[in-house]
């Protein structure tokens, strides 16, 4: 987190907030020549990031001139990018003693509680901040720092609300959502545990630990601790789905379609709305050549659940593969609404247009294609789908397209 | 009533909206209604049906149900403050609800995992990704690669906070022999050198000197990264630990208090605790203290393995294993 606030980020940002003095004030000091050299040489060194040396210099000077709330305003700020918040405390204090309304003291003086895990003396300046930043570019580095505040101590609700407004505002930021990330983890952890404590041997604990064990990629555990809950609830919905998707994740065994289908199968018996499962079974289906049962299942899939872009993409293929394109059309278009990132839908759009004779559409929908599989390339979305967990089993193009 | 129970929410929502005409004031025959209507996937039509039924504090006995299908619809349509909202209020007034619980599990779950897939969109390389990628085969003891993963992570931000500590404990982690001290101590004194408040990597240093048996110079680091971050519970029990070694229960005794009453359910420091009373001969305090240890380790014991993955520490945390000096 240090990082966050440390930096230079941090000293320009206040550079242009007015945490800086563009010239040495020097009347009625003892000697001017001294305090202008001190300053002189902390200046210069702070510039060039020698931040030791420009301690040094500021040390000197609020020896010299005690009764200048700047001087160790900045010495505060040079501890705080050194990292010596400790040391940054006093000096803010002075500052602020000295004259309380000196621009944004108060929030480094924030800043480096919350960095000593100072959590309800760092609270308020923190809250005042991030509602009212002195710079746009300051609010992410406070909002990171209230957000450890809260989570020090133990606000995790406020915490929350912190992480959403960083995730809507630095979306791409990998700051915050490597902080998101381990906060919403952490808050996981804390559930279950208390989860676990209150109901150790409720069909809840049992679900989250079959869900975990299956995120983690240990199948076997899963698809145990998912019998498990059957056996304290066998209608319960959403179980045998799951462990379908679990046999699926890791198709070890040469019948591990038919084991994935039957649990499936067993799932829509349970819960017929579960359009999860009615486009599992449709997607086994067209794969083994079952090209009726497949678009019943993918029909009752969309049927139940109109915005299933997976689904939709899986009714056309097989409508495409039972030779009827026109029929394919809306559920490609509908899908593409839905995602128009997806290489694949794009992919079988051009293949419709084709069938169609529709050749500039054709083309199109290939550049399309090509474009969206060149950047997916580019992002390296292989690395990506090892940490994305999948709901349901993704269309993908069954062969090597043309280039 | 019994469309609904059947499964049947199409039906269901169809006779539930003609008894509301003959009744408007129907309040059960309402929240059914927007359970039906979400039910049978009409999510736009059973939203403001919910949400004006969640606001009716007086029915207890479906509000949960009906708090659960919104946060369920929020989340489909990625309103995740509004999810969250509902979550908070629901934690509020269940508690203890094993299902909300539950619900609150799958939903941070599902929000970190979303995090660090978009952590992979935004910068493939990120040192920030590296050091997940470690983080994950860490815990999942896989200690070669996640330091290869967190070297990456330095090789490109080399100020990045907390990645050399991070290294540091990975390869402790790995291997306590005095090569593996050695290249540790050198990495916590390098983040020591890039910020020198961090705590952690006082600790860190304090247990490689316990290793050693150099108690003395172990417990100067454990106070250190007390006095860097009073509420850090491991340095807290860290401190009870060396000062007990050192023949001082009583000193110990403080700091073990002060771990507790940071954090209750520790079950280390209620051992170590429990250790020092008999040590002080306050035996009936040792047999409370040893009865809190066994409850919390049954507790943690039960979901520990399974949730290493989201129980990241940033050192190596105290154990009841290493409450004794090495011998």
């Amino acid at each position: 987190m240090k990082g966050l606030t440390k930096g230079l980020a941090v000293l320009s940002c206040l550079r242009a907030i007015g945490l800086v003095f563009p010239l040495y004030v020097v009347a009625q000091q003892p000697d001017p020549r001294l305090l202008e050299r001190y300053f002189q040489e902390g200046e210069k060194a702070l510039a060039e990031s020698r931040f030791a040396e420009a301690a040094r210099a500021y040390e000197k000077l609020s020896q010299l001139d005690p009764e200048t709330a700047e001087v160790h305003a900045k010495l505060g700020l040079i501890y705080y990018q050194q990292g010596k918040f400790a040391e940054a405390i006093p000096a803010l204090r002075r500052a602020l003693r000295l004259k309380p309304g000196l621009p944004n003291t108060d929030l480094l003086l924030a800043m480096s509680l919350s960095e000593l895990g100072r959590y309800p003396e760092a609270l308020a300046g923190l809250e005042k901040g991030f509602r009212h930043p002195p710079d746009p570019n300051l609010k992410r580095l406070i909002g990171l720092q209230l957000q450890r505040s809260y989570i020090g101590l133990q606000r995790f609700p406020k915490a929350a609300e912190v992480a959403l407004e960083l995730g809507r505002l630095y979306p791409d930021d990998p700051e915050v959502l490597y902080h998101t990330g381990r906060l919403y983890g952490d808050f996981a952890y804390q559930t279950m545990r208390r989860l676990s404590q209150v109901a150790p041997n409720s069909v809840w604990t049992q679900q989250a630990e079959a869900e975990a064990h299956e995120s983690q990629g240990h199948h076997e555990l899963a698809i145990a601790a998912y019998r498990k809950v059957l056996a304290l609830d066998r209608a319960r919905p959403g179980v045998h789905f799951r462990i379908g998707r679990t046999i699926l994740s890791y198709p070890q065994a040469a019948n591990s379609q038919d084991e994935a289908l039957k649990e499936f199968e067993l799932e829509l018996q349970i819960d017929p709305t579960n359009a999860a499962a009615a486009y599992e079974t449709g997607e086994i289906y067209r794969k083994t050549g079952q090209l009726d049962k497949a678009q019943e299942f993918f029909g009752l899939a969309v049927e139940q659940h109109p915005d299933f872009e997976e689904a939709r993409i899986g009714l056309a293929r097989v409508l495409m593969a039972l030779n009827e394109p026109e029929k394919a059309l809306p559920h490609l278009e509908k899908a593409i609404l839905l995602n128009l990132e997806n290489e694949v839908s794009h992919y079988q759009l051009s293949q419709v247009y084709k069938a169609l004779g529709n050749a500039a559409g054709q083309e199109k929908e290939l550049g399309e294609f090509r474009r969206l599989r060149t950047r997916k390339a580019q992002q390296q979305e292989r690395a990506q789908a090892a940490f994305e967990p999948r709901e349901v089993t993704k269309q993908e193009l069954d062969s090597q397209p043309p280039p | 009533m019994v469309y609904y129970t059947q499964g049947k929410y199409s039906e269901a929502s169809h006779s539930f909206r003609e008894a509301l005409k003959l009744k408007p004031s129907l309040s059960k025959a309402e929240h059914f209604l927007g359970m039906s209507e979400a039910k049978s996937g009409r999510l736009p039509e059973a939203l403001p049906i919910l949400e004006k039924a969640f606001k009716n504090p007086t029915d207890y006995e479906w509000r949960q149900q009906t708090g659960l299908l919104l946060i369920e619809i929020y989340s489909a349509r990625m309103e995740l403050d509004k999810a969250l909202d509902v979550l908070r209020t629901l934690q509020k007034s269940y508690p203890s609800s094993p299902e909300v619980l539950y619900i609150a599990y799958r939903i941070h779950s599902e929000l970190g995992a979303k995090a660090v897939s978009g952590l992979v969109r935004a910068d493939p390389d990120s040192a920030r990704l590296h050091q997940v990628t470690a983080e994950l085969l860490e815990s999942e003891g896989d200690f070669p690669r996640a330091i290869e993963q967190y070297r990456r992570a330095a090789e490109v931000d080399p100020k990045l906070p907390g990645i050399h500590r991070a290294l540091a404990v990975a390869i402790l982690n790995s291997g306590r022999d005095e090569a593996s001290r050695l290249e540790a101590q050198k990495q916590l004194e390098l983040e020591l050198a890039a910020n020198p408040a961090d705590a952690h990597s006082e600790y860190q240093l304090g247990e490689i000197y316990w290793g050693r048996y150099q108690y003395g110079e172990a417990v100067k680091h454990f106070a250190r990264a007390v006095e860097l971050l009073p509420n850090f519970v491991d340095a807290l029990i860290a401190l009870g630990k060396g000062w007990t070694a050192q023949g001082q229960p009583e000193t110990a005794l403080d700091f073990l208090r002060k771990a507790v009453e940071f954090d209750p359910e520790n079950e280390v420091a209620h051992y170590r605790l429990a250790q020092v009373y008999r040590k002080l001969g306050r035996n009936f305090e040792a047999e409370q203290e040893l009865a809190l240890f066994k409850k919390y380790r049954e507790a943690s014991a039960s979901i520990g393995a399974i949730y290493r993955q989201v129980q990241r520490n940033p050192v190596i945390g105290q154990t009841v294993e290493s409450a004794q000096p090495p011998k």
